[in-house]
């Protein structure tokens, strides 16, 4: 019996690398201007189509492939997703998702020609090939389709969809061969799992970002919200609970960071397929719940972010605990 | 800044061979003589060779007064203090040197107070230990309630008090010791103090029969009279001068040692789960093939929890070396691993009660000194209810 690895590659580097320090601006920029923009049930879908698009307009994949290092691409990857998912979550999902297969295809020599594991959907204005994560082994895609916003998706009766959890414009779909209008192309194994290895690592960038924006407004919250002629969070068993989230955040961002520095630099033994998903998937549950508990009944209702952040959050982490899964070999 | 601890740890061996050499010779005395000195919680004597004693005693002064480069910045602590902590985290609170006495008078005391106070360390040919005494018995956090008294006379201070779990204290050579010039004077009125434990009046009325952790002597001091040179008050000449916030220093010394206090107690949960997957690894381990299986998970599960712990850690530390802000981020180790060792003293109490049971069994004696963590050096509810006042502000960005 051998002990697991203790920490991914015995590596750590606990600042942003330079790549990432070279994208913050626009990051920054365009972190501000989602976070007044929001991404509630309020937001009209021509608002939150803007944000998606202005997300879009960021061209990560073009950007990690262009100016990043190619052993920095994972790393700067995850700290773009996370800052942009802590401003707007629901952006930040449909503007990256279909990131990781469009580095792949401007980067990987292996790609080239080839179209990803990517779907085609149907009834789509664009009618194009949408590189989005494919799990085939469930026969079920995670995918928001960003003309979704723009109307409801129309999916075949062969091909039925859910709304995401946490995400009113989203969709889980349920794509069963043949496909009904819909078309997949496939690549090789280790370009999947490349794939699939950025995948994690953006998804770990979005539950990264989504968890530290509700710890964000737990702490505000309780900052705000007076009780008993103070604030809450003057009160003692309200602090308690504010330190542990911060324990959790703290600790989960530290891990999930750690193996994106791992994929980033390709280390074939700390794959991110080593993450461990009940560490994760606990840690991020206990940091939504303690934070929604925070405003108790006002966050268990539609006005303040936490009730939706609160299902974001279990969907991202369902979508990266699935990706995880799928990527062990 | 990138932080390898493995071959951090290989560089250190290269700084200091003959210090590494017996660290190494610690480390490999084996689990019955840990269980031994947890048993009667005194290291015995053959351990003091004259080179041993004097490695011991430099290990945590400051390498311009003469300490070892093996603890020459607060990653390096970390590093080291994991790797001993794997040993036994006891043993490394109760080795000899200046223990936390030392950070008070580094960042209060004058040149000569650092010389002289570091110079009684680097000098002897024995082991010789320094203690901390800030707590009392009516009060352990609330630095305003300390009742302990510091009164001038012509040509120094009367110090009387009691203070309690004193870390080594029945084996200190020398004291910092916490005492007010006046309690109306608020953390302001306090002051911190070399006091030799040869000083008349200074008596151990009692070590503490500790739960775990036996090897670092909890001691309960008197100080009754205790006269004081006036050149002992650290930070002050005697003269009428700028008024010194001891406690200050206090916390100087809380943000100096928490990062290699929680590496210690990361390294501590290394050494019980590589224990835990050897003894999964047994055929004869008592558990059935399903059975082990659920165990190996758990412990992975555990390992990926002891991850984030040990990370927090070496940012902390990494954080006080780059002289920023490290209290927040030094309780937030703290606190994440001490929460984490008694977790998983659970956990393996659950997984292996037969070895629970046995006396001294390392699965047992962890179950002890991982209670000790939550407690020493700040509690954990203290720890939060800091992290709680502190981190809006200062952490959702990075680190």
């Amino acid at each position: 019996m051998t002990a697991s690895p203790t920490l991914p590659s015995d590596f750590i580097s606990f600042t942003p690398g330079h790549a990432a320090l070279e994208v913050s601006d626009a990051v920054s920029r365009l972190c501000a201007a989602l976070r007044k923009t929001g991404d509630d049930a309020s937001v009209a879908h021509e608002s939150l189509g803007a944000s998606v698009r202005e997300v879009e307009s960021l061209d990560v994949a073009l950007l990690l492939s262009a100016s990043v290092e190619a052993d920095a691409v994972a790393d700067t990857l995850f700290h773009i997703a996370s800052a942009l998912a802590s401003a707007n979550p629901t952006a930040a999902w449909q503007g990256l998702l279909p990131v990781p297969a469009g580095v792949a295809l401007h980067d990987l020599p292996e790609y080239k020609g080839l179209a990803a594991t990517m779907l085609a959907l149907p009834g789509t204005g664009r009618a194009l090939w949408s590189p989005v994560p494919l799990w085939p082994l469930s026969g079920e895609v995670l995918s928001i389709e960003a003309d979704a916003l723009l109307g409801p998706l129309v999916l075949s009766a062969q091909a039925p969809s859910s709304v995401l959890p946490g995400f009113a414009h989203g969709r889980l779909a349920r794509f069963d061969p043949p496909d009904h209008g819909t078309g997949r192309r496939q690549l090789r194994p280790t370009a999947q799992q490349r794939l699939r290895e950025l995948s994690t690592t953006l998804l770990a960038g979005l539950l990264d970002g989504a968890v530290r924006r509700i710890a964000e407004e737990a702490y505000a919250y309780a900052a705000s919200r007076q009780s008993f002629g103070k604030p809450i969070s003057q009160h003692q068993a309200v602090m308690l609970r504010l330190a542990d989230i911060a324990l959790d955040q703290q600790s989960l961002s530290l891990y999930l960071q750690g193996f994106a520095q791992s994929a980033a630099r390709f280390e074939p033994k700390v794959s991110t397929c080593g993450m461990n998903t009940g560490h994760i998937s606990d840690c991020a549950a206990r940091i939504a719940r303690d934070s929604l508990q925070i405003a108790a009944a006002h966050g268990y209702v539609e006005g303040l972010p936490f009730k939706r952040l609160f299902e974001q959050i279990r969907t991202i982490d369902a979508a990266l605990v699935q990706t995880i899964r799928l990527s062990v070999p | 800044m990138i932080v390898r601890p493995a071959a951090l740890l290989q560089d250190m061996a290269r700084m200091d061979p003959d210090a590494w050499r017996l660290l190494e010779e610690l480390l490999h005395l084996g689990p019955d003589w840990v269980a031994a000195t947890d048993r009667s919680g005194v290291f015995p004597s053959s351990l003091w060779r004259t080179d041993v004693a004097c490695f011991y005693n430099r290990l945590n002064l400051p390498v311009e007064y003469g300490g070892t480069p093996l603890t020459g910045s607060a990653v390096r602590r970390a590093a080291l203090f994991e790797r001993i902590g794997a040993f036994c985290p006891g043993v490394l609170i109760g080795l000899p040197g200046p223990g936390l006495s030392m950070p008070p008078v580094l960042f209060l005391g004058t040149d000569a107070q650092k010389h002289a106070y570091f110079g009684r360390f680097t000098s002897a040919d024995r082991p010789i230990w320094g203690a901390f005494a800030i707590t009392e018995p009516q009060g352990g956090s609330d630095a305003t309630a300390m009742r302990t008294t510091a009164r001038p006379v012509a040509d120094g201070y009367v110090i009387s008090g009691t203070k309690c779990f004193i870390t080594n204290g029945g084996r200190a050579d020398s004291f910092v010791v916490f005492a007010t010039l006046g309690r109306d004077k608020g953390r302001f009125g306090i002051r911190a103090f070399m006091v030799d434990a040869a000083t008349p009046g200074l008596s151990v009325d009692r070590r503490e029969d500790m739960l775990g952790l036996r090897a670092s002597q909890l001691t309960s001091i008197s100080f009754n009279e205790c006269h004081v040179p006036k050149e002992h008050m650290l930070g002050h000449t005697g003269k009428r001068g700028p008024l010194v916030d001891a406690f200050t220093g206090a916390q100087g010394a809380w943000d100096y040692m928490r990062p290699a206090l929680a590496a210690c107690i990361n390294g501590a949960c290394t050494g019980i789960l590589d224990h835990a997957d050897a003894l999964i690894g047994d055929a004869d381990c008592g558990l059935a093939r399903a059975q082990r299986a659920q165990a190996s998970d758990e412990i992975e599960r555990l390992r990926a929890e002891l991850l984030s712990s040990r990370l927090l850690a070496l940012r902390a530390a990494w954080i006080y070396d780059n002289g920023r802000p490290a209290a927040l981020h030094a309780s937030m180790a703290k606190a994440a691993a001490s929460t984490l060792a008694m977790r998983i003293a659970m956990s393996l109490n659950r997984l292996f009660p037969l070895a629970a049971l046995r006396r001294g069994d390392p699965i047992e004696k962890f179950y002890r000194d991982a209670k000790a963590f939550d407690i020493l050096e700040g509690t954990g509810d203290m720890q939060r209810l800091m992290i709680a006042r502190a981190f809006p502000g200062a952490a959702f960005g990075r680190p």
